[in-house]
């Protein structure tokens, strides 16, 4: 903890040797996050480059109160979210009523999966639905912390967060039925 | 943040897994992020060196103003050509009678400088002739006003005993002070030569710079600018304004020019590759950037004959691009076609323009020559690999029309 504290100092110093030090700590993560909002690996390390970029150059902002991989995973989220927001026409007009009524979605079936067939699946959903189920199921974001990120209404968020999980229940379902383990189609690069 | 939930196994579930989750990036990732934060710490020292130079400018620019007014005020305290008028000439008459040394003028002898002012010289008026002097006092007199003929020639330049004939190129050097003493607005317009300098930040991005060197061809486009000049001298102005300019460059695709960018950029517009890739025919995208320029210049003015002269300028423009009509994405073309998010909005631009300038009357002044305009920083983001700097280079026609001054 000490030596990531005068680690981080160094890189508010501007020393290249430490943020070298400190990118190598926490890209591998950080790109696992940047690849859940991302469609291929290069754009999720497009992501992850310009997110450790501001965060260097933020980093004397940081207050060392709380976590640094906390603090670290909130700038990257956020430079993902302004990516896919500038990159792609994310459309979220859903009304709340029109989302249909969700499936009690259990644990186990995730529970008994592997990690990259989660991240697949996550992945294999469209852009607008990923985004959500992203922000409220694994960053733990609220809905109308989500509607303000994306310029969305917050029922809007509601509704496509009900829908990306009807559709990866149903997807969990699927997989199920094929036995998961033996899924082929799911691949990182 | 966390909400409660009442499906709280599946979302815990789908985090916890979600946070097991990593990647190796890259090895070449890092030297864009270094590449980022090298140009993020370069472009800082140059605002930082451009606001400084600017505000060096502006004081200068400023105390000239200030100084030029001062001067004014001072002279025209001294009458309107720059000697007392004859109303203030108010000698006691007790005082007329006796002798008053002139001013001492080399090649003039002596005893015609200590000529006393003969009651004569009372009657001299600012616009009339000096025949009526008597001929003993008249060297004296004259020589006396052609000492005071720098502040005179700076206000009433048109007085015909100043003039030594139409054509002379003196003589219409002191009669073009007129046109350029004061504020003037300059209205320029003309069709430009645009292209770019490309550079890479790493190794990475290498390829795409030798396919964009085969396939990228110059834009025409136009520019228009709009500036008030003002003449701290005869040969030295300053400007500043606003300038529209259209710059960029056009993407020249060949069958022979088969890429894998390319081929996503056909994917992104929905181009097969049959309808793009056609022998023997180009297919060329286009891209164009609008750009907003706020410019100071410095000018320097030369008369060459009678009423033509030459004015060359050198400056600064902080520069907007506010709009960019941009399909090209150069190694990921999927994110440039879509939305341009690493496209730079503001931008810093050396400006240079030689002009050749053809005064018609007091007023008006016709121009005619070369703008030349260099994009300092990169159009795309800092963090970008690319590094690609556009310029411009075109003829301009302009008039020029002198609203205030003396």
């Amino acid at each position: 903890m000490r030596d990531e504290v005068s680690l981080i100092k160094a890189c508010i110093q501007q020393n290249r040797a430490a943020q070298k030090k400190l990118y190598e700590l926490y890209s591998p993560k950080m790109l696992g996050v940047c690849y859940r909002y991302a469609a291929s690996k290069e754009e999720a390390e497009d992501m992850l480059q310009e997110g450790f970029i501001r965060a260097f150059q933020k980093l004397d902002t940081f207050r060392f109160q709380g976590s640094f991989e906390g603090w670290l995973r909130r700038i990257i989220v956020n430079t993902a979210i302004n990516i896919l927001r500038k990159y792609q026409n994310l459309k979220y007009e859903c009304d709340i009523e029109s989302a249909g009524n969700t499936p009690a979605a259990s644990g186990d079936a995730i529970t008994s999966m592997y990690t990259k067939e989660v991240i697949e699946l996550i992945r294999a959903l469209p852009n607008g639905y990923r985004t959500v189920l992203n922000l409220y199921a694994v960053e733990g974001y609220s809905h109308r912390e989500i509607a303000d990120m994306l310029g969305i209404n917050e029922s809007s968020s509601r509704s496509q967060y009900t829908r990306a999980k009807t559709l990866l229940t149903k997807r969990l379902e699927e997989l199920e039925a094929f036995g998961v383990k033996d899924h082929a189609g799911i691949s990182l690069p | 943040m966390r909400e409660f939930r009442f499906h709280k196994s599946f979302e815990d579930e789908l985090a916890k897994k979600a946070d097991q989750f990593s990647m190796q990036p890259s090895s070449r990732l890092w030297d864009g992020v270094e590449s980022g934060l090298n140009k993020g710490a370069a472009v800082k020292a140059r605002i930082k060196l451009a606001g400084i130079g600017s505000g060096i400018t502006l004081i200068a620019l400023l105390a000239i103003l200030i100084w030029r007014n001062n001067d004014h005020s001072t002279s025209k305290a001294l009458g309107d050509k720059g000697v007392l008028p004859p109303t203030s000439l108010n000698i006691p008459a007790e005082l007329q009678q006796q002798s008053a040394p002139a001013p001492v003028i080399p090649g003039i002898e002596q005893s015609e400088k200590n000529t006393s002012i003969p009651s004569a010289v009372k009657t001299i008026k600012a616009e009339g002739s000096i025949a009526s002097i008597p001929s003993k006092e008249q060297a004296s007199s004259q020589n006396r006003m052609e000492s005071s003929s720098i502040a005179y020639n700076r206000f009433h330049i048109d007085k015909p005993e100043l003039n030594p004939g139409k054509g002379n190129k003196q003589n219409y050097r002191i009669k073009s002070q007129n046109y350029t003493d004061g504020w003037n607005l300059m209205v320029q317009a003309g069709a430009n030569y645009n292209y770019r300098n490309l550079n890479t930040a790493n190794p990475y991005a290498d390829e795409v710079k030798s396919t964009r060197d085969r396939t990228d061809r110059y834009l025409a486009g136009l520019a228009i600018n709009a500036r008030v000049r003002y003449f701290w001298s005869e040969r030295v102005s300053f400007s500043t304004g606003i300038n529209y300019r259209q710059t960029g460059e056009r993407i020249a695709i060949q069958e022979a020019d088969t890429s894998p960018y390319y081929n996503a950029l056909f994917n992104e517009y929905h181009y097969s590759e049959k309808s793009v890739y056609r022998p023997g025919q180009t297919t060329t995208f286009t891209n164009r950037y609008h750009q907003i320029e706020i410019p100071l210049m410095i000018h320097f003015s030369r008369t060459i004959h009678g009423r033509l002269g030459v004015s060359s300028g050198i400056g600064l423009a902080a520069v907007y691009s506010f709009s960019n009509h941009y399909k090209l994405y150069d190694y990921r073309v999927y994110h440039y076609a879509t939305a341009p998010i690493f496209l730079r909005n503001f931008n810093l631009a050396l400006q240079g323009q030689l002009m050749a300038e053809y005064r018609l009357n007091s007023r008006f002044m016709l121009q005619a020559g070369i703008d030349a305009s260099y994009n300092m920083l990169s159009t795309y983001a800092d963090y970008y690999p690319i590094n690609q700097k556009q310029y411009s280079v075109g003829g301009m026609l302009g008039v020029q029309w002198r609203f205030k001054g003396q």
